[in-house]
């Protein structure tokens, strides 16, 4: 177990910076994932403190040490990856024992280790299957399995889900939140998906362009987003941005309206803002209630219903023009075309400088 | 399925049919027609009627018999010896044209062993054929090793993105894509036994003390440059498969190793070997069946000489069949062939069969 | 010719053998008593030397009527080895494989008094090429190689080619193909007559020639051509445009190399008074090819009588198969 400190790392490929001065401290024992776009640079970190990349300058410390110069196998770590990376002419004994037989461990350690770990993953009964012979979630599991098998103080996923279905990736989801209650280690995992970063995480690290864009638990940021990119990046449907004007600011208040709004008095969170200055209106679709046109706060018309049961989602085209999308928690039918209006709690609406 | 591969598959049929009719023109008839003038008397041309003589000419090329002979002895019974102490003996000939011995009629000394004062000799019907048959084997057992090891190791030694390295694979695989004759030419002249490049170059390394040898003139090393030439020749093709056998590995393995901490060597061992499993038996039986063809340099660079020492299989079934205009006993020697190759490939499938 | 004539490939020539009287022996091709086929031109081979070669080493000069004994022949040898100045004494062309073989060596087996096979019968070579002649033949060829007189098979063929020119070998027997590239390279170059080894001496006969094919529709036509080519005026072209000896005494004398006193006119009185056709046989394909391998084997260092007794066996053997070639 160990603690885990990235101090100003980058890392360029020729003259292209990918990672561009990242500080991020891990506790003991803590799970974090690093979320954000495709290219972000969110594998490169991660492979940058397995040591599979080197680190173009800064420090990597693990449990204390500095780890930029050592090879991977010296610096405490466990792999899973996106493609499992078992070896097809091993057993599924023979790949969970594999660090151990490079280690040249003998017998009984490595039976008895290889034991363990598959009672954690319970899945003594594939032990001597071969890999062509197991589903996608069972090879992840023995990947796992390969990784606890080395005892590391950190372990390092890089989006192991993606390769499975769906329904997979939520039962694996689970097991691997268990797995890290019943080993408390120090987690860290890459992924895209938002979901697998909320439910799995205790500190999410958003990452755009190389640059570390919000830390902080997965609540903290989906109801407190720094910007306008972890605004737009965590939660499903995405966040709604309304282009509005400020029409007056007073202390930490902004007053914000624009054709289809009325006017609002919003938090403005501390973020510099100047009167007659355009902004954008952050309001999550969950966040929407449907009122009749003359009640509401937003106005505009009906474009496109998603019935989904326990959930609508519609479509909206604001009296401006723009698109809005609400999520209602309940079933409801709408005409296309109908004129409705929204109502919302301002406390949960977020207002940013454009661009940002 | 029959119906449907013959009645609505016109198409396809179509595209087969010169494949079909090259293949059974060119390969199944002439393998059939050697099968049957292998029981006959059938001479290239002949005005004599073809006649079935069933077996005799394989009886002519593999019959093998051992004879004792007792030393020669003075007027008082002792043995006589050479100057060197040899134990002289009487010749060979002196029974194999002995009208006494009509069973050994036309045979020939193979080799010979003591036996306490007696020496053993093995004659055979077709020594030339006895030769052929061994050399063929020598270099089947030599050249795959060698031609397929050396192969394995340019590929591993090319599979690097350095710069230049495309330059580096083109001049690997220019021997193969050069006649066989012309690169056999050359390679006469490097072995030539007077002012040969060989000769020159260990002569210059050796500061002259190396003396000249006659690569292709002496029996002792005219195989062994046959081999060393020949695996030069053919190592560019099968380090392209290698090659391509190694670009289908996952580079997840390879990092999984280096996460583990495998050397150099077990990550060949473990991960680059076993994913060249099948590559490996492609090699092993292209090799093979290549080697057993042994014709192109014979003809070009020795003849089958000197003293036989580099005859082989197929040398003698075109010098027979064709210098000799005997097609009967150089279908023999075909047919012969066939059911050797066919014997090996079989055992090596059966050794590199997928175990499960 | 005599393999393809006995497998009915060729047809005897329409063509009255009288009007080739005068054409040298070893241009007429007989199978069964018939004439099957004619040359334009013979070949002949001839000991290559240099005139300062022999005043140098001071060896007598060898004529048609007096050549080398074969112990005159081997002092020759030991005294161009001696005096250093050569890579090889003798180039005999052990790089040129194949054909040459017996068609250059076996006349020195004949001078010795043995042969490729039995002439009287042409059913078997025992006796022939394993008798007491052939074994000291034999044991003569291996002492060339063995005692460093001749480079082996694995000459260079490049040397073959230019050995000589380029001073490397004393003598050089070889064809008169290759006279006119000798002459231009050396001047003094003079071509030697076979030493005779005690059945006189020896050399090859028979090159290229015309047959009609069995098949062939329209056999008059062709004898038309062959009687039409073989006039001495295209005789001679042909010599004057490929080297080779011309068949007739007239056509050579309108040459310019074959007439009296030209460069290469040696060649046509070799062939004239030594020239000696290779065994007359269909079997002779397959005793050429044994023939070869028990050259390149004993040259090799392979036992000569062991050689000897295995390619005549070969040569019965295949002789049998074939029901006795016709003869």
């Amino acid at each position: 177990m160990a603690t885990v400190k990235l101090k100003n790392v980058t890392k360029s490929f020729g003259t292209t910076e990918v990672i561009k001065g990242v500080d991020i401290d891990i506790e003991d024992g803590e799970f974090v994932v690093f979320v954000g776009p495709s290219g972000c640079g969110k594998s490169t970190l991660l492979r940058m403190i397995s040591g599979l990349e080197d680190i173009t300058s800064g420090t990597i410390e693990i449990g204390g040490v500095v780890v930029n110069d050592l090879p991977p196998k010296e610096r405490g770590i466990a792999m899973v990856f996106q493609t499992y990376g078992i070896f097809p002419h091993m057993t599924v004994r023979e790949n969970v024992a594999f660090g151990l037989t490079i280690n040249k461990a003998d017998k009984q350690t490595k039976e008895a280790k290889v034991q363990e770990a598959a009672r954690i993953l319970q899945m003594e009964h594939l032990l001597d299957r071969r890999p062509s012979q197991l589903s996608g979630g069972q090879r992840q599991r023995v990947a796992i399995g390969r990784a606890i098998v080395r005892d590391p103080k950190v372990f390092l996923f890089d989006e192991p889900l993606s390769n499975l279905d769906a329904a997979l990736r939520m039962d694996m989801r689970l097991e691997i939140g268990k797995l890290h209650q019943k080993l408390a280690a120090t987690m860290i995992y890459v992924t895209h998906d938002q979901v697998e970063a909320m439910t799995l995480a205790d500190k999410i690290v958003v990452l755009k362009d190389g640059k570390v864009m919000q830390v902080g638990a997965p609540m903290e940021l989906y109801h407190e987003p720094a910007n306008l990119f972890v605004a737009g990046f965590l939660g499903a449907p995405s966040m709604n941005f309304i282009r509005v004007t400020v029409e007056a600011l007073d202390g930490g208040e902004a007053r914000v309206t624009n054709k289809a709004l009325d006017p609002i008095v919003v938090d403005t969170r501390g973020r510099p803002f100047a009167v007659g200055q355009e902004a954008i209106l952050g309001v999550r679709p969950q966040y929407l209630h449907p009122v009749p046109d003359a009640e509401g706060k937003l106005h505009g018309k009906i474009t496109v219903t998603e019935r989904l049961g326990a959930e609508t989602v519609v479509e909206v085209t604001l009296e401006d023009g723009e698109p809005l999308i609400a999520a209602l928690s309940e079933d409801r039918i709408y005409q296309s075309g109908e004129k409705i209006g929204f109502d919302f709690d301002t406390g949960h609406a977020q207002l940013f400088p454009p661009e940002d | 399925m029959a119906s449907k591969l013959t009645r609505s598959n016109g198409v396809g049929w179509a595209f087969a049919l010169p494949g079909f009719v090259l293949i059974t023109t060119f390969i199944i008839l002439p393998f059939f027609f050697a099968f049957w003038f292998s029981l006959t008397n059938q001479r290239l041309i002949s005005p004599n009627p073809t006649e079935f003589i069933g077996l005799s000419n394989y009886e002519r090329l593999l019959g093998l018999d051992v004879i004792t002979l007792e030393p020669e002895r003075d007027d008082t019974g002792k043995i006589v010896r050479d100057e060197d102490g040899e134990i002289q003996y009487p010749r060979v000939r002196t029974i194999t044209r002995n009208p006494d011995f009509p069973e050994y009629k036309g045979m020939r000394e193979w080799f010979r062993w003591q036996s306490g004062d007696n020496a053993k000799v093995v004659i055979a019907s077709d020594v030339v054929f006895m030769k052929a048959l061994v050399n063929t084997l020598t270099f089947v057992v030599f050249i795959v090793p060698l031609q397929g090891g050396g192969a394995l190791l340019l590929a591993l030694l090319i599979n690097q993105r350095l710069r230049g390295i495309n330059g580096f694979r083109t001049i690997y695989f220019m021997p193969v894509v050069i006649s066989i004759v012309v690169i056999s030419l050359l390679w006469r002249f490097i072995y030539d036994g007077n002012d040969g490049l060989l000769n020159n170059i260990l002569a210059a390394l050796t500061f002259g003390l190396f003396e000249p040898v006659d690569w292709l003139g002496n029996p002792d090393t005219a195989l062994g440059s046959i081999i060393v030439m020949s695996a030069w020749q053919g190592v560019g093709l099968h380090m392209v498969i290698w090659l391509s056998g190694l670009q289908t590995i996952s580079p997840t393995l390879y990092e999984v190793a280096a996460i583990e901490g495998a050397s150099k060597w077990q990550t060949f061992r473990y991960v680059t070997w076993p994913g060249l499993r099948n590559t490996a038996i492609l090699v092993l039986i292209v090799i093979t069946m290549q080697a057993f063809a042994l014709f192109a340099q014979i003809d070009v660079m020795t003849n089958g000489g000197p003293l036989d020492s580099t005859q082989t299989l197929v040398f003698q079934a075109v010098e027979r069949g064709y210098g000799k205009q005997d097609i009967s006993g150089g279908s023999a020697i075909s047919v012969i062939l066939f059911f050797m190759v066919l014997a090996i490939s079989l055992v090596q499938r059966y050794l590199t069969r997928e175990r499960s | 010719m005599p393999n393809w004539a006995w497998s009915g490939y060729l047809q005897p020539l329409p063509i009255d053998e009288s009007e080739f009287d005068d054409f040298l022996p070893g241009t007429k091709g007989y199978w069964d008593g018939k004439l099957y086929s004619i040359g334009l031109w013979d070949a002949a081979v001839a000991l290559y030397a240099r005139e300062s070669t022999l005043d140098d080493l001071g060896l007598r000069r060898p004529t048609l009527e007096k050549p080398w004994t074969g112990e005159e022949f081997m002092a020759a040898l030991d005294a161009a080895k001696a005096s250093g100045d050569y890579e090889y004494a003798f180039d005999p062309g052990m790089a040129w494989t194949g054909e040459w073989y017996p068609y250059a060596f076996s006349p020195f087996l004949q001078s010795f008094g043995g042969d490729i096979v039995d002439r009287s019968t042409y059913k078997t070579a025992e006796g022939a090429l394993n008798g007491e002649a052939a074994m000291e033949f034999g044991e003569w060829w291996q002492s060339l190689f063995q005692d460093g007189y001749a480079p082996g098979t694995s000459q260079d063929p490049a040397d073959r080619d230019n050995g000589f020119i380029e001073g490397k070998y004393a003598f050089q027997w070889n064809g008169n193909w290759a006279a006119v590239a000798a002459l231009e390279g050396v001047d003094e170059v003079v071509f030697l007559p076979a030493p005779d080894f005690g059945n006189g001496s020896k050399i090859g006969a028979a090159s290229w020639q015309f047959g009609i094919s069995a098949a062939s529709e329209h056999p008059d036509g062709a004898a038309e051509f062959i009687e039409f080519a073989t006039q001495d005026k295209y005789l001679a072209a042909f010599s004057d445009g490929i080297g080779l000896i011309p068949a007739t005494a007239s056509a050579a004398q309108m040459t310019e190399n074959y007439k009296d006193g030209g460069p290469l006119a040696v060649f046509y009185d070799l062939s004239e008074a030594q020239a000696m056709v290779r065994p007359v046989s269909p079997g002779y394909v397959v005793a050429a090819k044994v023939f070869e391998k028990a050259l390149a084997d004993i040259a090799n260092g392979a036992d000569v009588a062991d050689t000897l007794d295995a390619a005549v066996d070969e040569i019965d053997a295949d002789i049998e198969k074939n029901g006795g070639y016709g003869h």
